[in-house]
């Protein structure tokens, strides 16, 4: 197994305010990684930097053994990007969505037709592939996000906060399929406010606070960090006492 | 890579009862307003027989120019049912009132001319106006023509049948000017996406595959040109049926229409790749079309409007319109040559503006 994904010294500053401050992580092949941290520690920044949608200030991401700036046309297609925000287009129906975004890594034909309904088969919409989004629930939209971000079988799954809002069958039917594709042979990143579905599906996590990684292991590994006795404190405990109880107003 | 981008941004648009209500409905609303509204003042400027005008030479036989352009002058206004009257040294004022002119033209040094136009003949006075302003014209590309070809320029120049104000039926006017200027609102048809791009992140997404700013400029212009072109002429196409609307040359017609499309989009995007808001770019897209159309005879037609000329040619739209018209009403138009370098123009320099404002904001990480 080969290092998927190694960040460098990664830093980003807006004006003088650091949000990220020199994170190295790095993400082994078939990992399923879980970035915790309270509201603005940095992990979305870290995340857009990841995919390229934010220019770091310092530092560079190395994917797969290649810098990411230098050879991101490359390097994006082995990138599934599922963002916190519903990224689909209401007025366009389930298969025309995933047909848009997976289409946008050279698939095209009778390949992207057979890869939009096995991406809709995947999350359990493909008797709905001719309804509009905007008819779909809150859980289907977000089973449908998913679908845009796979058709092109990335090695990398990246989802920030997927279950977000929505009822718990289809939280559970997303971890399973997380599970799933990470079995399939797909590194995942999965960042959450929800501690026991990290706790769950990952296999390694990393707390950030304040744009720094200040911890980093299995889930039992940071239990050890706070007490000997690993039955008798939670993830979200030891996250709190990492991190403080002090609220954050970002 | 794109296509099935701008395949689905297409299909958005196509599936926005705005964009219907905007580029197809409310157009034919205004043409059957407005043509209704000014028919009578264009069929007044119609029966308009001949017009008499006066003026006076204010230089001496040696001045060239003046004397080439007094010559044109004389010889279009005859071919043209204007009766020219050379008056002595006078009050130009005085003389139009006692003389019931419709104007006067005082030609001076060096080619220059001044046209006092006459209140209560404001119609005839414009037809005078505009006269002398297709001459001079002819005879400035003219020089300039000779001066590039090193020919010694002829005394006669060809100012055979300027055709400078042929009559046009109101419905034709409004059939033609307001698709146009409907057709400048083109970022209006984009709102929707640009909106769910920011509101739902798809952005983000779009740039996490890869794509460099010209294909995602390509990936919103191309189905905005189309939207607003086939919209503008279904339009036509439905003006043509309802009000028996004249175009004039259906094929060079429909491509001043896509030209002016073209310039439309990219104008609209570079203003919301500058500023990435929806609501301040269609503001400054509304405002910046509404001056350009005002001056460019959208609303109360060129001919008769009182704008400076030096104005009226800053507008885009008076060139695309005055080429539409008088394709419509002659058959052919001066201006066509300068609505497809306006329209080209500011399609490159706002495409390029456009790629350049979103390749600077992804440099800078935002």
């Amino acid at each position: 197994m080969g290092t998927v994904l190694k960040t460098k010294d990664l830093t980003k500053k807006y004006e003088n305010r650091v949000v990220v401050d020199n994170l190295n992580i790095s993400i082994e092949e078939g990992e399923v990684f879980g970035l915790l941290g309270p509201n603005g520690a940095g992990k979305s920044t870290t995340m857009n930097m990841i995919c390229g949608i934010v220019k770091p200030t310092l530092g560079s991401v190395e994917f797969c053994g290649k810098d990411f700036d230098k050879y991101r046309k490359e390097l994006t297609v082995e990138l599934g990007y599922i963002p916190q925000e519903l990224a689909i287009h209401g007025n366009l129906k389930a298969w025309e969505n995933v047909e848009l975004f997976t289409s946008l890594y050279g698939i095209r034909g009778a390949e992207l037709k057979k890869r939009i309904d096995e991406s809709l088969e995947y999350v359990g919409l493909l008797e709905k592939k001719n309804d509009y989004a905007k008819t779909f629930s809150g859980g289907m939209k977000r089973r449908l996000n998913i679908a845009c971000a796979i058709g092109h079988h990335p090695d990398l799954l990246i989802f920030d906060e997927p279950t977000v809002g929505i009822d718990p069958q289809s939280r559970n039917f997303i971890l399973e399929k997380i599970r799933e594709s990470n079995k399939n042979g797909a590194t995942v990143i999965y960042t959450s406010h929800y501690m026991e579905e990290v706790e769950a599906i990952c296999t390694r996590i990393a707390i950030m606070d304040n744009g720094k990684v200040i911890a980093t292991g299995t889930s039992e590994e940071l239990k050890k960090m706070v007490v000997d006795d690993t039955s008798s404190i939670t993830l979200e405990e030891v996250f709190l006492t990492l991190t403080g109880k002090k609220l954050r107003d970002y | 890579m794109i296509r099935y981008l701008i395949k689905n941004n297409f299909k958005l648009m196509m599936r926005s009862a705005t964009n219907i209500l905007l580029y197809i409905v409310t157009p034919v609303i205004l043409v059957a307003l407005l043509s209704s509204a000014f028919n009578d003042l264009l069929q007044k400027y119609e029966t308009n027989g001949s017009i008499k005008a006066g003026y006076i030479i204010n230089t001496d036989d040696t001045d060239v120019k003046t004397k080439l352009l007094t010559e044109q002058v004389k010889t279009a206004a005859n071919e043209n049912d204007i009766i020219l009257i050379e008056y002595p040294e006078c009050d130009v004022e005085k003389k139009i009132m006692e003389e019931d002119l419709a104007g006067f033209v005082v030609f001076e040094k060096d080619g220059k001319y001044t046209v006092y136009q006459n209140g209560e003949r404001k119609y005839e006075a414009k037809a005078l106006d505009y006269l002398i302003d297709s001459v001079d014209k002819r005879i400035a590309q003219f020089m300039l023509d000779a001066y590039r070809s090193d020919v010694p320029p002829e005394v006669n120049i060809g100012v055979e049948h300027p055709q400078y104000m042929k009559p046009i039926e109101a419905s034709d006017y409004y059939g033609i000017v307001e698709v146009v200027y409907f057709g400048w609102c083109a970022v209006v048809c984009g709102a929707g996406i640009f909106t769910a791009e920011k509101k739902y992140h798809i952005g983000k997404k779009l740039k996490v595959s890869g794509l460099s700013e010209l294909q995602l400029f390509l990936g919103k212009f191309i189905p905005m040109l189309l939207v607003v072109s086939i919209s503008s002429l279904l339009t036509a196409g439905i003006t043509i049926l309802l009000f028996g609307v004249h175009w004039g040359s259906p094929l060079i017609s429909a491509l001043i229409v896509v030209m002016s499309a073209a310039a439309a989009t990219a104008f609209g995007l570079m203003f919301y790749n500058i500023t990435e808001n929806v609501v301040v770019t269609i503001i400054a897209v509304f405002a910046v079309v509404w001056v350009a159309g005002f001056t460019g005879g959208s609303f109360e037609t060129y001919m008769l409007s009182t704008q400076p000329q030096v104005l009226k040619e800053i507008s885009p739209i008076y060139h695309i319109n005055r080429a539409l018209t008088e394709l419509s009403c002659m058959g052919h138009s001066d201006y066509t040559l300068s609505a497809f370098t306006y329209c080209i123009t500011i399609m490159l320099v706002s495409a390029s503006v456009a790629v350049a404002a979103g390749y600077i904001r992804g440099r800078n990480g935002e």
